[in-house]
């Protein structure tokens, strides 16, 4: 058979016809299917992703820049920057203890740089800024608890020599970027599967100290890693 | 002298080296991902410099039969399509004003000038005499070849895609003055670019039409480039979903911090418009079909393989992308979008090798080496978006600040 015959256009046109009207015809529910669920859609889409947190559940001071990974750096001075972890590392983990590099050595910013432990499981905290450590608070080494409490004033972790320190800070974010983005991410933790529902009350009460725990029990050294993104 | 060499040093060091020095910055980029396509790189740019010197033959399976190969059938059809999110995502946004969709603009648009010029690299490696190519601009038209046209509303649109896109290079240069310029040209750019998509995008199905004995049957038809404008469209929005969910996870720390109900509320905009096209598309395909008048054919091989374009590439993501609108399911808009696009490039590989000179007797089938120049082309773009984006204002979609200031 030749495959580029004629046809007769009669029965070509006949079908074409069928086809169009078909189109017509079925292109009414089908718009009535697609539209009707537009409420819905959005309704399901804000239902996975629970309403704002309270304001006031993470505090962004003026004047410190965060990592994504939830550490923070603050200018001192020329070349000198002072380091943390950010109250959502401190919730989140809920550190007993502290591994911090001995002064002298070299942190990379985006590369891990000091450990938080508990539950005899260690996570990865990224430096926010690269340099050299020349300080370290031994107040919060010995106390973390306490420095969770205060976690951009006494509860500062390390002194940073770092030479790039405006590059740096230009990866860093801070002042209403950084508000949206800790919002993101407590969204984000608290749409998880498997977060307790009282993560998600709006009662206005402060979340409890070792989230990752509440949210995925055994498994929250994974669940740590991910939002430090270590 | 001093002065200068230091200021291009740091701002070397700033702009391009992301605040490391050189030795930091290769220790930074030394990852198996990275060496992996340095491989794949190394090994096609070497197959492309033997192309060019040894000729086409020494390379490619292409033969007076089947002058056109994957390099047009993928490289050029497919990645031409797959960059229309361009100018579909920015007629939305600048020519209809639906401003949500904004913050996917400038993705979409470096998707859409990444997308054609690479499809240019890759028309430059299948043309016989690639020193040619600016003839249909400067020295001799050939007013009378569809590839006139095509050929002169690439050359265009890549313009536009570029200036489109200068916005945001004047941003990461810290130039204002020029940039707030050059965003004033955007509406002007936008609807030029969408005039020269419509006129181009068809036209590369109009190209078929100068063969009808060549196409099988099945593909062939008179509205082949009705069919080739319609799916561009839905080969950008589905591309748009696909690459903006990719781009979250991945440039999460470039990203400007957003609540994921915001990337999910456009996924289901997005989505919804493309199962309306996917909708239309489907029945105009059918008309397609109703033309030929060979439904005979829908029994033999090529014809189960049609079906299967239609039905699980066409129509199946047109129901997975109303349900899953409909429903609110971000995730499933998703692999609709996925499904839609891995279906426009189907279609164009069955319209440009699996159907095209389908009855001689010697079927093309393309090379390892044409085959390793396609991914080089494709890894190749997908590096180039990394770096701009790891550097350039693309995913943030900071504003110029007001004039004034």
């Amino acid at each position: 058979m030749d495959p580029h015959a004629f046809v007769s256009p009669v029965e070509a046109k006949a079908i074409e016809y069928l086809i169009a009207v078909a189109y017509l015809v079925l292109f009414v529910p089908f718009w009535r299917y697609l539209d009707g669920g537009t409420a819905r859609a959005r309704a399901a889409v804000r239902a996975r992703v629970p309403a704002r947190p309270p304001a006031g559940w993470f505090v962004v001071p003026d004047g410190i820049s965060f990592h994504p990974g939830h550490t923070w750096a603050r200018v001192d001075g020329e070349g000198l920057a002072t380091v943390g972890a950010d109250e959502f590392a401190f919730k989140l983990v809920a550190p007993e203890r502290m591994v911090l590099p001995p002064t002298g050595d070299e942190v990379r910013q985006g590369e891990p740089a000091w450990l938080f432990g508990a539950d005899g499981h260690d996570v990865a905290l990224l430096a926010p800024v690269s340099g050299t450590v020349t300080e370290l608070n031994t107040e919060a080494l010995r106390a973390p608890e306490a420095a969770a409490r205060d976690p951009y004033g006494r509860g500062w972790l390390m002194k940073v020599r770092a030479p790039r320190l405006a590059a740096d800070r230009k990866q860093l974010l801070d002042g209403p970027v950084a508000r949206r983005w800790i919002e993101a991410v407590t969204e984000a933790l608290r749409a998880r599967a498997g977060a307790p529902a009282a993560l998600a009350l709006e009662d206005g009460g402060a979340p409890v100290d070792g989230l990752a725990r509440a949210v995925d029990g055994p498994e929250w050294p994974a669940v740590a890693r991910e939002f430090l993104l270590s | 002298m001093t002065d200068t060499l230091t200021r291009a040093r740091a701002w070397i060091r700033e702009k391009v080296l992301l605040g490391r020095s050189w030795r930091e910055y290769a220790r930074a980029i030394d990852t198996n991902g990275n060496r992996l396509a340095a491989l794949v790189v190394a090994a096609g740019l070497t197959v492309i410099a033997y192309r060019f010197s040894g000729g086409l033959a020494a390379v490619t399976n292409l033969s007076q039969d089947t002058p056109w190969g994957l390099w047009i059938g993928f490289d050029m059809l497919c990645g031409v399509a797959l960059a229309a999110g361009g100018y579909t995502l920015a007629s939305a946004v600048y020519i209809l004003g639906l401003e949500r969709y904004r913050p996917v603009v400038r993705p979409a648009i470096l998707t859409g000038f990444l997308g054609y010029l690479f499809a240019v690299i890759g028309l430059l490696c299948d043309l016989g005499q690639p020193w040619r190519i600016p003839y249909p601009i400067f020295y001799k038209y050939g007013v009378t070849s569809v590839m006139f046209e095509v050929g002169w509303c690439v050359f265009l649109y890549l313009t536009v895609l570029g200036l489109e896109f200068t916005p945001t290079v004047f941003e990461w240069l810290g130039w204002a003055r020029i940039g707030r310029r050059a965003k004033d040209m955007t509406l002007g750019l936008t609807a030029f670019g969408v005039v020269l998509s419509t006129l181009h995008q068809s036209s590369l199905g109009s190209l078929f039409l100068s063969a009808p004995g060549k196409v099988h049957p099945l593909w062939y038809s008179p509205f082949l480039p009705v069919f080739f404008f319609v799916s561009s469209v839905v080969a950008g929005l589905s591309m748009v979903i696909v690459e903006s969910a990719l781009s979250h996870r991945a440039f999460q720390h470039r990203a400007r911090p957003r609540p994921a109900a915001e990337l999910d509320e456009l996924t289901i905009g997005l989505g919804r418009a493309a199962a309306l096209l996917l909708f239309a598309f489907f029945f105009l395909r059918l008309q397609g079909l109703a033309e030929g008048g060979r439904w005979a054919e829908l029994a033999t091989g090529y014809g189960a393989w049609y079906l299967v374009e239609l039905l699980g590439l066409v129509l199946a993501p047109c129901l997975l992308f109303a349900r899953a609108a409909r429903a609110g399911d971000a995730g499933a808009v998703r692999v609709a979008a996925a499904l839609a696009v891995l279906g426009v490039v189907v279609q164009r590989l069955n319209v440009s090798i699996v159907g095209f000179q389908w009855n001689v007797a010697h079927r093309y089938v393309p090379s390892a080496a044409e085959v390793l120049v396609s991914v080089t082309l494709v890894t190749l773009g997908v590096l180039t978006f990394r770096w701009i984006v790891n550097r350039m204002p693309v995913l943030d979609g900071r504003p110029l600040p007001a004039a004034g200031h």
